[in-house]
């Protein structure tokens, strides 16, 4: 059995052990998935690029503190996201990232259709694309978390370290400050 | 490092980075310590706060501050005046302690602040109750072991030294025009030094509290147990702003069962 057969989270075994062929199947399987996220909650390549590096390397550092009962790919989008924001703190570009954002999103459209094309439901998905960034935070993070990574309210959960009744909460409350956004706009 | 359909493969520049720049993994037992710290921190602040908010309890039960209810804004002031706000700061706080501890915890997450503060009260609660059932705080008093901790013993102490002045609770032995003698019930069974409990409860069935009624309407009778609140004279009689029957004399009780 290869190592493309093997679950995540038996990869993340393998890592411990300190099987770099394990570590770079992982890395295979996330580095475009982490890209295309943390792109969308940063809103620039070139730092979305650092900070998926330094997800691998944290994920390496950290892989023993790491519980094979939980899901890896939680586990892996939490780091991201932490150090996501970290990078927004630390940059403090936010105003700017709407706009670059977009235009990144609009221009790579094709080209990234395999990873986003899912997460392409029509018009609606298409204006929410293009509204969500004038959204709060915490309610952008959970619409980029659920409609374009496609992740569970378990999931999310486990990746914002928030209740999961409280994803639910907050993706209520997201879909209607993006319907209020889009109708003021209109 | 991006190809033409705008993907990304580094996975040969991280392999290459852990080799050159000797990125090491953090060895298990960090993580273990780690979490065995969390742990038994949050153990330890939670026994604490059961002990605090038990305390608190007691105090409560030993002073009767409950006896205060019911004399109006008066009673009141006097819970508000010899309330342990100490004891009280410090449940609080070591309770969001706790909470903020359970949020650490890799499962904190899982369930809203609130909903932790709430088992947390709970757990504080209960377990507050249950070592006052079992008269934790009477036999740690007996022991003497709170005398090595003055922080604590202050708390038992402060009932001996009658913490209010200005109520009294006890039986009433005469009633005399617009004076009552009362038999003080100092709830001596839970003094701690034997020779004051002595000495306690034989000054007061020898000398009496007298206590002016002045202008109080109540009927009450030799053998009532009463709860009174008012307010020392300089002759040491007590001017009473209230009266309470706590228990009433048994003759008085069967009488009102037979008329029931």
């Amino acid at each position: 059995m290869g190592y493309q057969d093997l679950k995540d989270e038996e990869l993340a075994k393998e890592i411990k052990a300190k099987n770099n062929q394990a570590l770079a199947e992982i890395i295979g399987r996330y580095q475009n998935k982490l890209f295309y996220y943390v792109v969308r909650l940063i809103g620039n390549e070139e730092d979305a690029e650092d900070v998926v590096q330094e997800t691998f390397l944290k994920v390496y550092e950290n892989i023993q503190g790491f519980d094979e009962n939980r899901k890896f790919s939680s586990w892996i989008y939490r780091i991201a996201h932490n150090l996501g924001i970290n990078q927004i703190k630390k940059s403090q570009r936010l105003s700017a990232v709407e706009a670059h954002t977009l235009d990144w999103l609009e221009d790579r459209q094709e080209e990234a259709e395999d990873v986003i094309a899912q997460a392409e439901r029509g018009q609606l998905m298409q204006e929410m694309k293009e509204k969500i960034f004038a959204l709060r935070e915490d309610y952008r993070d959970i619409l980029i978390l659920y409609y374009f990574e496609e992740k569970s309210y378990e999931e999310i959960s486990d990746i914002l370290h928030i209740p999961e009744s409280t994803a639910g909460v907050w993706l209520r409350r997201a879909r209607t400050n993006l319907k209020k956004i889009m109708l003021k706009q209109e | 490092m991006k190809d033409k359909t705008n993907k990304i493969d580094i996975t040969a520049e991280i392999l290459k980075k852990i080799e050159t720049e000797n990125i090491r993994m953090r060895p298990l037992w960090k993580f273990k310590a780690e979490k065995i710290a969390l742990e038994s921190g949050m153990v330890a602040i939670a026994l604490v706060g059961i002990f605090t908010f038990s305390l608190l309890m007691y105090y409560w039960k030993i002073n009767e501050l409950n006896h205060y209810f019911g004399f109006g804004l008066r009673g009141m002031g006097e819970i508000l005046e010899n309330f342990p706000y100490e004891l009280f700061a410090a449940s609080v706080l070591l309770l969001l302690f706790l909470v903020y501890l359970i949020k650490k915890m890799d499962w904190g997450y899982k369930k809203p602040w609130q909903a932790w503060v709430g088992a947390s009260l709970v757990i504080m609660f209960v377990s507050s109750g249950g070592l006052l059932s079992v008269k934790a705080h009477e036999q740690l008093e007996q022991s003497r072991v709170a005398n090595d901790y003055p922080v604590i013993n202050k708390y038992y102490q402060k009932r001996l030294r009658n913490i209010s002045n200005n109520v009294l609770v006890g039986e009433i032995s005469s009633v005399k025009n617009d004076e009552l003698a009362i038999i003080e019930n100092k709830n001596n069974k839970n003094i701690a030094n034997k020779d004051e409990q002595a000495s306690s409860s034989k000054a007061h069935k020898l000398n009496p509290n007298k206590i002016r009624i002045n202008s109080q309407k109540k009927k009450l009778e030799v053998g009532e147990e009463v709860k009174i609140m008012g307010k020392k004279g300089k002759d040491g009689k007590l001017d009473v702003w209230g009266i309470k029957v706590i228990k009433q004399k048994k003759q008085n009780k069967a009488k009102e069962e037979k008329r029931k």
